[in-house]
């Protein structure tokens, strides 16, 4: 190559150098932390960029609402396109961490499918957002300051990241899950949030049909749910005996599930392998009652998580169809057209094993 | 220390092979088997493999005739010229529509995924323009950025998809054969087209230095791109459900961004596990280029191959342009590959196998 080609070739690179089409400034971007969708509106939470970060007296008082900026319009993509207009720099929501839905849409079967739609066409949003269900308005939960936390996306992510796995009372459900499930089943569970006393708090969850909202589920309710349906479970097994509180912790579960039929119908046999650490047992009982007190409990959750979907909701939304379509195909062939109805009427027999792995700094000698 | 004579080890040829069928195979190569199989898409991955195995050895046998001639002149010597001259310049025909289509794919991808703002033309323009540079070097170093590259490529993928698997949902790939048999086999017929590469060898042979190799590590590469594809497939069907697999338009980019790296500080990853595939999408670029200018100019013998090269870019440019979406460049690409990718697999390794042992040419015989 010739000394003249040569110098325009590193001439024309210095221009390179400047930047190209989609170079980023982070002061001329406005990155999005949490996307609120309610039926005629669109909610979008900013970080908090105040030098206190939001947690003075003087920076809560004026600045409430200024981290959110709401739209409504005919849908979420107009909503968000008004927003962007009220912007100083470019809108980014490469960063969001969490989408609330309000329960307005949750209750509107068309409107919930295209605020799912919109989000999961968005090549901006990852796939990895974590979805929430608001207890009313999902602009009251991104408005809703917290003590752990001035971003109510910050707040649930961290959660999610950092504490999941020590609470049964919500679960981490991000939009491929929910797209999964309903794709799969048409059936999903979203944990819900909701706003209390100034603080926010992750419990319950909403239960969705084909894109409606078929019913909510309390915080008891919730953790029987995810003691049978989450692999991550780390909650606390509770019981009481005789006036004394028996706590454990779970350190591992295998919950195995065989489906049959008889000539009633359908029938599951669940077996409980769980392993546990004991957290209170005041009166000191042995190892063996402690277990089977604790195995028995276990076997109650479980079988009430089937009462709640059998009876209350009436919706197989704990995955059961999928078991047997995926491992039973000859049992699910009779039943697939009707499974609604052979679900509800289906016999469940529970057996746990509770083994107790450990029992803190206290371990009664047996002489 | 390093030869110039534009001569690459066999070894060499498989390391470009596998790169090659890396770039055009996978993306969009779940999505493809799920329409057919459902979650026994990867049992059609295996059926392609092996289809492709059979095409892999009729390619070995025909290009092992005259093992020193090009394409052009070989097939001149076996089915005449005006045939060699059809077949030839229909060969630079296919690989130059793919290279276009591939390039299409390429930029509107980034555009939608990365580059939200930089226009289609402009990273589809730089991608020809190296792709290009790098043809004119000629084989040996085009042989030895795919030894680089292979590395930089498949060791970060392996790892990605090492993680997405600790995670993934195996019992979506249950229940296993529960899907006709006959869709999953013709499913695998139309998928050997994810193998498209394979057909260079016929141009490749003369520059080949251990011809008593190519066979070996044509084989290996093949094969292990097929249980890496098959992997892949598996892993995809795991993560994302059949139903979610097949309405997503390049499930295996998507998968590559939503993996968790446990430990990673980096929220989004998505520019990171892109550029994998951006490496291999340029030596799919400079592949086709290099070869359609060895055709053109065999065909024309007149001008320089670097002329050709140039020629071919500009072409393959102005062709990319002809789709409306990228849908569209998809669809095309396939059918591409299938048809006329499917032509110079099978049925003309087979002609030129039959007109040799008919007239007894070069080492038909062996």
């Amino acid at each position: 190559m010739n000394k003249l080609s040569l110098f325009f070739m590193l001439i024309f690179t210095l221009f390179l150098l400047t930047g190209c089409f989609d170079k980023t400034e982070l002061e001329n971007s406005s990155f999005v932390l949490a996307v609120g969708f309610d039926k005629d509106s669109v909610s979008l939470g900013f970080p908090e960029v105040s030098n206190d970060g939001g947690r003075s007296e003087e920076s809560k008082g004026d600045k409430k609402d200024k981290n959110v900026l709401t739209a409504e319009g005919l849908n979420s993509a107009y909503c968000i396109d008004e927003i962007d207009g009220c912007l100083t720099g470019e809108l980014d929501l490469s960063q969001a961490k969490v989408c609330v839905v309000g329960s307005d849409v949750l209750k509107d079967e068309k409107h919930f499918k295209e605020v799912i739609d919109y989000v999961e066409r968005n090549n901006e949003i990852s796939r990895r957002v974590i979805i929430l269900a608001a207890e009313d308005k999902s602009s009251d939960i991104l408005n809703a300051k917290s003590s752990q936390s001035e971003m109510p996306g910050l707040f649930a992510a961290d959660f999610y990241n950092n504490n999941v796995k020590n609470t049964d009372y919500t679960f981490k459900k991000d939009l491929q899950e929910v797209i999964t499930d309903i794709l799969e089943t048409g059936t999903t569970v979203i944990p819900q949030v909701y706003s209390k006393d100034d603080e926010l708090k992750l419990e319950g969850a909403v239960v969705i049909k084909d894109y409606s909202l078929k019913g909510v589920l309390n915080d008891k309710e919730t953790r029987c749910y995810t003691l049978f349906t989450q692999k991550d479970f780390g909650g606390f097994i509770n019981t009481e005996k005789k006036g004394v509180n028996i706590s454990a912790k779970v350190k591992d579960k295998k919950i195995s599930s065989v489906i049959s039929e008889d000539s009633d119908g359908l029938v599951i046999n669940v077996k409980a392998n769980i392993k546990g650490e004991i957290y209170e047992n005041s009166k000191l009982y042995s190892d063996e009652y402690i277990q089977s007190i604790l195995s028995e409990k276990v076997s109650e959750d479980i079988k009430d998580c089937f009462e709640l979907f059998m009876k209350k909701f009436k919706i197989d939304a704990i995955g059961i169809n999928e078991l047997c379509e995926k491992k039973y195909t000859d049992i699910y062939s009779k039943y697939k057209d009707n499974w609604n109805e052979a679900f509800v009427k289906m016999k469940v027999n529970v057996e746990t094993d509770f083994k107790i792995t450990g029992s803190g700094s206290i371990k009664e000698m047996s002489v | 220390m390093f030869a110039s004579n534009n001569k690459i080890t066999a070894k060499q040829f498989a390391m470009l092979l596998s790169i090659y069928i890396f770039g055009t195979g996978v993306i969009m190569l779940p999505r493809r088997v799920v329409a057919f199989s459902e979650q026994d898409g990867w049992i059609t991955v295996l059926i392609a493999l092996l289809f492709a195995c059979i095409c892999l050895f009729f390619i070995l046998k025909a290009a092992s005739i005259y093992p020193n001639d090009s394409f052009y002149d070989y097939t001149s010597k076996i089915v005449s010229s005006p045939i060699a001259v059809l077949l030839s310049a229909g060969f630079a025909v296919r690989i130059i529509l793919s290279v276009s289509m591939e390039v299409r794919i390429f930029g509107e991808i980034l555009k939608q995924t990365i580059l939200y703002k930089t226009p289609y033309s402009v990273t589809s323009a730089l991608l020809l323009a190296i792709g290009a540079y790098c043809a004119v070097k000629g084989y040996e170093t085009r042989g030895r950025i795919g030894e680089i590259l292979i590395f930089l490529i498949f060791v970060p993928a392996a790892f990605l998809f090492i993680t997405a698997m600790a995670s993934a949902d195996y019992t979506n790939l249950l229940p296993v054969l529960n899907t006709d048999l006959k869709r999953t086999v013709l499913g695998g017929i139309f998928t050997t087209a994810a193998f498209s590469g394979i057909e260079f060898i016929l141009l490749a042979g003369s520059f080949i230095r251990d011809k008593e190799n190519i066979k070996k590590f044509s084989f290996k590469a093949v094969i292990i791109m097929g249980i890496a594809m098959t992997l892949i497939t598996m892993i995809t069907i795991c993560v994302f459900g059949v139903n979610d697999t097949k309405r997503q338009m390049w499930p295996v980019i998507e998968l590559m961004n939503i993996i968790e790296i446990p430990g990673a500080f980096l929220e989004r990853q998505d520019a990171v596990t892109i550029s994998f595939w951006i490496m291999s999408e340029f030596m799919i670029a400079n592949a086709g280029l290099f070869f359609s200018s060895l055709l053109l100019n065999d065909i024309f013998k007149k001008g320089k191959r670097k002329s050709y090269i140039w020629a071919s870019a500009f072409i393959a440019y102005a062709i990319s342009f002809v789709p409306e979406s990228i849908e569209q460049a998809a669809e095309l690409a396939y059918k591409i590959n299938i048809f006329l990718g499917g032509f110079y697999f099978f049925a003309v390794p087979v002609i030129i196998i039959i007109f040799s042992k008919l007239r007894k040419a070069g080492n038909c015989n062996e």
